[in-house]
């Protein structure tokens, strides 16, 4: 009561003084307080609500309790449900899990778990049935549940949807689960082209031929692949619609070119070419053919990446003796430096907040994944063990990817944007080059 | 007519020839066919005959095996030419000169540190150097092309410091253009 006196007071004071002003915002602060004050009120009965003091480097801690499995044979599920959905919240960036064999009140409170996961999968004649419900832990009440119903092979993605609506329901935006990595794989000795779920599972090669195939692209709408062959004994850039099995060589008036970019906002590619004086970057339009130079130097311009807006880009030229990382408008003006740390600095990829950049560096023949702020400042080292290679951001900047030869052979990682929580995703044969699928906006989880 | 069985005779050994380095190719042209005669006969298997052809064929055969055994080295993350690059380029450049109907594809090569796109410009950077000293030894630049493979194609494999030496390389492949 002495609480609203005071007010009162101070409300009759300014009033008197006529600094309409000053009681414009005092009467916007008593009202942001009122709110705030129900608001917290309302929160505390509704588990629902995100808990905004994680930032966003701070992960949610998340109970994971194992799903409710039929009676049946299971032998044709690669991984049980509640594994794939617990990897999930690893790589989303977002979470640290709890993994329970059943719901344990203590353990979930002594993580700080305020919500776990839980469900069952049955199995009626070829249609297996996916519940996967989300609780609130203290309580123990229901706060989503979905179901999937579908053939058992498509288990995997469902599980993934599921993991995008909890990422949904607890974050307020859409999760990566379901998407997709490209990245190039040696098959009997040759790199080709091959695409996964974005946590490795599900691989479909895409290239067969005998040459060489590498630097894989996404098209704005995930259809189409773009990527660099040598089939023709030299380096050019095909185009592969991946409900077929052809491919369009893009800019045949180009002798010899490679390593394709897409306009996040129109589609149109940044990408090198080998001309008479050096390595340049042009930009062209994949449905007309046409190309016209952007950066021409006699120096090495290689390794395009748009910003989230399609309006600069970031590329390498080693105009200063090894390549370092610039960045230039859409139309090729304003050339700047953006990495001044290191002797080799390349692959810079723009984070699709458009705040930061990922990129790699040299030191003593080793490279590591760097991240800093688009004017190069505030340089962070995100790994140190063996070399690591062409960072790819996950389409929410939560993570990013990369490949490394940490294991004894190349192969490819998550790890969150902060570095931490490292997965390996591929196992066997040598695996590199990884690119994330984009998020369709708007697709519901 | 009687002309016929020897040149016959050399374009099928020529094409034996060419099928057995298949992983080597060897861009002989064969000899321009016989005007006039239509008349189809099987080949003769014999030995071929010390024929100034067959002669001619062998040594510049030869000449072209030099050039393309010739790879030019460089340092890491280099593109200019060594001593001893320059003493090979001199060679190759010599029997380019002679030989006019020669022409040279240059194949730039990297080792596999650094980056794949920027080691394609830095094949290219390489594959420009040699093409250059040619040009300047007074090959016809119409006569020289050049790609860069970057690091896609090394000589040696293996992540030791003699594997790399070996693929940070200029390669030739040689053509005869009639």
């Amino acid at each position: 009561m002495q609480w609203w006196g005071i007010i009162g007071w101070k409300l009759g004071n300014e009033l008197q003084s006529h600094n309409f002003f000053l009681y414009y915002h005092l009467v916007k602060f008593c009202i942001a307080i009122f709110l705030l004050f129900f608001a917290s009120l309302y929160a505390q009965q509704d588990t629902i609500t995100m808990d905004i003091s994680v930032s966003t480097d701070k992960t949610m801690p998340i109970g994971v309790v194992n799903f409710d499995l039929d009676k049946g044979n299971w032998s044709k599920l690669d991984e049980l449900p509640h594994k794939t959905l617990a990897r999930d919240f690893l790589l989303s960036g977002r979470f640290t899990t709890v993994e329970l064999e059943q719901y344990n009140l203590l353990t979930l409170s002594r993580a700080q778990a305020k919500h776990y996961v839980t469900g069952s999968l049955s199995l009626l004649g070829n249609q297996a049935t996916l519940e996967c419900r989300l609780y609130a832990t203290a309580s123990q009440e229901l706060v989503k549940g979905f179901a999937y119903i579908g053939p058992l092979e498509q288990i995997r993605t469902s599980v993934h949807k599921c993991t995008d609506n909890i990422v949904y329901q607890l974050w307020g935006v859409q999760g990566f689960a379901s998407t997709k990595i490209a990245f190039v794989s040696k098959i009997d000795g040759k790199k080709q082209i091959v695409v996964s779920d974005y946590d490795g599972f599900r691989r479909k090669q895409i290239t067969r031929d005998n040459s060489v195939n590498f630097l894989p692209a996404w098209s704005r709408d995930n259809s189409k692949i773009y990527f660099t062959s040598m089939r023709n004994g030299k380096p050019q850039i095909f185009e592969r619609n991946l409900g077929g099995s052809s491919d369009k060589h893009l800019f045949p008036q180009i002798d010899q070119a490679f390593g394709p970019a897409v306009n996040p906002k129109d589609g149109t590619l940044l990408f090198s070419i080998i001309g008479q004086n050096g390595t340049d970057i042009w930009l062209g339009n994949p449905q007309t053919g046409n190309a016209a130079r952007l950066i021409y130097t006699k120096d090495i311009e290689v390794s395009p990446s748009w910003s989230p807006y399609g309006t600069a880009f970031l590329f390498s030229s080693d105009k200063g003796g090894a390549p370092q990382i610039y960045m230039a408008l859409k139309d090729g003006s304003d050339m700047q430096r953006v990495s001044f740390m290191g002797k080799y600095n390349e692959s810079a990829v723009w984070s699709p907040d458009g705040d930061k950049i990922a990129y790699c560096s040299m030191e003593g023949g080793k490279f590591n994944i760097y991240t800093s702020s688009i004017d190069g400042s505030d340089v962070q080292r995100l790994t140190s063990e063996g070399n690591n290679e062409r960072p790819t951001w996950s389409p929410d900047g939560m993570a990013i990817a990369f490949s490394s030869n940490r294991s004894g052979s190349s192969q490819i990682y998550i790890m969150r944007r902060d570095g931490s929580g490292v997965t390996r995703i591929t196992n066997a044969g040598e695996n590199s080059s990884p690119v994330w699928s984009n998020l369709i906006k708007g697709e519901s989880p | 007519m009687k002309a016929t069985v020897p040149i016959l005779a050399i374009g099928f050994c020529i094409g034996i020839f060419a099928c057995a380095k298949k992983k080597e190719p060897v861009y002989v042209e064969p000899p321009p066919p016989p005007e006039r005669e239509y008349v189809r006969e099987e080949p003769v298997r014999q030995a071929p005959q010390e024929d100034p052809l067959e002669a001619e064929r062998r040594r510049l055969e030869e000449l072209m095996n030099k050039i393309m055994s010739d790879d030019v080295y460089f340092e890491f993350d280099q593109a200019t030419l060594t001593a001893s690059a320059k003493d090979i380029l001199t060679e190759v450049g010599t029997i380019l000169k002679r030989e006019s109907r020669f022409t040279v594809l240059t194949e730039g090569h990297t080792d596999e540190r650094g980056t794949e796109n920027y080691n394609l410009g830095l094949g290219m950077r390489r594959a420009d150097a040699v093409v250059k000293f040619l040009t300047n030894y007074g090959v016809a630049s119409s006569r020289l092309t050049k790609v860069s493979y970057g690091e896609e194609q090394p000589k040696a494999a293996g992540s030791s410091e003699e594997a790399w030496a070996q693929n940070r390389r200029a390669a030739f492949r040689v053509k005869i253009n009639n």
